[in-house]
């Protein structure tokens, strides 16, 4: 008879249980990292003689409903999305600084000096041709000189952010190491702290965002990470890194506090390492070579020719000057364009041997293999072919993530209607555990009442 | 299969976003007329409609060269028509001072007017474009011929024998003008040393020299003609050169735009076709959002 209210009280507490866990689910239904919680029950029951009786219902856990394999999955492609976005921004703003809807871009310049020369080579004589000449000369040496400052900011901006990055990096990583000191507790003491395992999902998304990693969940509960196979993270501690810049050689390490150096390739950070290690030093290289090729072609025909003035034979840029930061025509000519030497021979004013063959250098192939101007090209369409391709890449990855965050979802993620639903069936067990339990009194009152 | 709120929801901002983002680069391929503005947008199409771009912007410059070059070329022709009208005074000059019935003074009045001919021969000969005498070769910032009476004929020339070019095509250059020293070159010697025989003759009141004189004017008339009949062939040249440039430019540009440019009736269709995806998002999306099992609580 007694049994009657133990079922009904384990009912009732069982009921208020799984109310407070719908609950919850309800109220982080949109929490980030947040899994959805499910009681786990089972019937009580003892042997009696002869027959079994039900002594109620006990709660046994509450478990996260969530596919531990479909996070490690997600998180690789969290990285590659990193790199890729991280690439794309900065390839974005490479473009920007060297191709415009507008002209005048670097084929442009350099076209139109070789135009210069060769109505030069038509028209020795015209001090305005000449003036002209100059002023596109000019042109192009200050275009190749702003994208040149351009890239290098860019690549300021780049170093900046992977400094930003591993700073962040830092600071999750000692996130995760105290999250860890509470998960193992909850699991040593066999009452898991969900919280903070939710906690986790969250970080390590984060994180997954910001470089590449290994995670590993050891027999206690706590998670190890480990960067370019170097490990980082274990139940004990967290450690922590720091980027050595050399701006001069464009190389940036990222070092442990124990020493090590870890060399992450994917992720922001990869990202970031990638451009200011090697993509962007690339384009900068190929800037000036466009300016050394310039020169020293320019230089090696102007310099057997004579302008008007006299027999002297000049340069036409400043040969001491050969990168595209600062390339510049030479003094003399800036002084006087008549000192532009379009005249094989000293004194011919009407010949225009050396304008012609300079204006001709724009069909030979004299860097790369190819035209200056298809080099050039070439040159500045290369941001925007790596962002195309990333761009495709980028959207494969983003439909991968998408549906793969889906499928998390599907098991981890608050259905609103679906807790809606369990709240009033919840509510009915209460109600009927308080029937249980009114039953129950009601047949004590009964049997007291007989003694009265 | 269990569908949350979120995916629902995570599922039309992906959509929305998605419409609204190919919305945008449609409206821009409209309202700019270009498909590929910058590399990234099609890193091929960008490289070639560049590379064809070089070409019309090379193209258009021999343009401009030959345009300078036909001016001067015109210029020059029409001098030397000039001359070949003044050579052809000469010739009656010296057929009426051979004839037996003209006498001293005359063939002094005669002399006179050859020399003022040479005078005005000296001037249509240093014609100048801007700084450039045409007739001086390559040497053409001085005057080509000076009357000095030190040369032969009393003129000196300081023009050389390289002729002014000017470059039409790659690696193609034409002269524009012939060298004072071409002119001068006849097969009956120095032009102007013929004239001034010629002048010579007239004033020694030497019938004889003057009718052994006539065949040396010809051989003048005959080659400034033929160099005026060169110098014709590099025009025409140089006006087919032209017009070929022109066509040429056509079919490239057309090229440029078939690369770059928006296909108006593509975009409007994708444009209409995103609208609608567009529309049916948000639609359903109200409808969707609407249901919760809240409503029946």
């Amino acid at each position: 008879m007694k049994t009657l209210f133990e079922i009904s009280k384990s009912g009732l507490r069982s009921a208020e249980r799984s109310l407070s866990v719908t609950s919850n689910n309800i109220i982080n239904a949109d929490t980030p990292g947040y899994t959805r919680q499910r009681v786990d029950k089972e019937s009580v029951g003892m042997r009696m003689t002869g027959f079994h009786a039900g002594l109620g219902v006990n709660i046994t856990s509450i478990t996260r409903m969530r596919n531990e394999m479909t996070d490690v999955v997600l998180n690789e492609k969290r990285q590659d999305m990193g790199f890729l976005q991280e690439q794309s921004n900065v390839f974005e703003q490479l473009e920007t600084s060297m191709a415009s809807d507008a002209g005048g871009d670097l084929d442009m310049r350099i076209g139109r000096v070789f135009d210069l020369f060769s109505e030069l080579s038509s028209d020795p004589q015209d001090m305005s041709v000449r003036n002209s000449l100059l002023t596109e000369a000019d042109q192009l040496t200050s275009k190749l000189g702003d994208i040149t400052r351009n890239v290098d900011r860019t690549s300021d901006l780049v170093q900046e952010s992977a400094s930003s990055t591993i700073e962040n990096i830092n600071q999750i990583l000692s996130d995760l190491d105290t999250l860890n000191s509470a998960i193992t507790k909850g699991e040593s003491s066999g009452k898991p702290d969900l919280a903070s395992l939710d906690l986790q999902v969250k970080k390590l998304e984060e994180l997954s965002g910001m470089v590449d990693f290994e995670s590993q969940v050891t027999e206690k509960g706590s998670l190890e990470l480990r960067i370019g196979g170097v490990l980082v993270l274990d139940e004990d501690k967290a450690s922590s890194m720091r980027g050595e810049i050399d701006d001069v050689n464009k190389t940036f390490n990222v070092r442990l506090d124990s020493g090590k150096l870890i060399e992450p390739s994917g992720g922001k950070l990869g990202a970031d390492l990638e451009m200011y290690e090697s993509k962007i030093p690339g384009i900068k290289e190929r800037l000036d070579e466009v300016a050394s090729t310039l020169v020293n072609e320019f230089n090696t025909i102007h310099s057997q020719g004579f302008g008007l003035e006299d027999g002297t034979s000049r340069n036409f840029f400043d040969p001491s000057l050969t990168d595209a930061s600062n390339i510049k025509v030479s003094d003399t000519i800036r002084a006087n364009v008549g000192h532009i030497a379009a005249s094989s021979i000293d004194g011919e004013a009407g010949n225009g041997n050396i304008a012609g063959q300079l204006s001709d250098l724009r069909n030979e192939a004299i860097i790369g293999g190819r035209k200056m101007v298809d080099y050039s090209v070439d040159l500045i369409s290369t941001p925007g072919r790596n962002l195309s391709e990333i761009r495709s890449s980028l959207e494969v990855r983003d439909s991968e993530i998408s549906m793969l965050t889906a499928q998390q979802e599907r098991e981890a993620g608050v259905n609103v209607d679906e807790e809606l639903s369990m709240m009033i069936q919840y509510q009915n067990a209460y109600q009927g555990a308080a029937r249980v339990m009114s039953a129950a009194q009601q047949m004590y009152d009964t049997l007291i009442g007989l003694t009265r | 299969m269990r569908i949350t709120q979120k995916i629902l929801f995570g599922n039309f901002m992906r959509d929305i976003n998605r419409n609204r983002s190919e919305l945008a680069t449609v409206q821009s391929d409209l309202s700019s007329g270009k498909r590929v503005r910058i590399p990234s947008q099609g890193p091929t199409e960008f490289e070639r409609s560049r590379i064809i771009e070089e070409n019309i912007r090379k193209e258009e410059q021999y343009q401009r060269n030959i345009t300078g070059g036909l001016r001067q070329g015109r210029m020059a022709q029409e001098a030397l028509d000039e001359t070949t009208d003044r050579l052809i005074d000469i010739k009656r000059i010296i057929t009426e001072g051979a004839n037996g019935s003209a006498d001293a003074s005359v063939r002094e009045n005669m002399a006179e007017e050859v020399a003022g001919i040479r005078d005005s021969l000296v001037y249509t000969l240093n014609q100048s474009y801007g700084d450039r005498y045409l007739f001086a070769g390559t040497n053409s910032a001085e005057e080509p011929f000076v009357y000095d009476g030190v040369g032969p004929g009393g003129v000196t020339n300081n023009s050389n024998d390289t002729p002014p070019q000017v470059s039409v095509a790659d690696g193609v250059n034409l002269d524009i003008s012939i060298t004072g020293t071409e002119l001068r070159d006849t097969d009956s010697g120095d032009l102007f040393e013929v004239i001034g025989n010629i002048e010579q003759a007239l004033r020694d009141n030497d019938a004889d020299a003057l009718s052994g004189m006539i065949d040396s004017v010809d051989d003048s008339i005959e080659n400034v003609t033929t160099l005026t009949s060169r110098l014709g062939n590099n025009i025409n040249r140089m006006d087919y050169v032209f017009e070929q440039y022109e066509s040429t430019k056509i079919a490239q540009k057309s090229d440029v735009s078939e690369l770059v440019d928006t296909d108006y009736a593509e975009a409007f269709s994708e444009m209409q076709r995103i609208q609608v995806a567009f529309d049916s998002a948000m639609a359903v999306h109200s409808t969707m959002f609407g249901n919760s099992l809240l409503d029946y609580l």
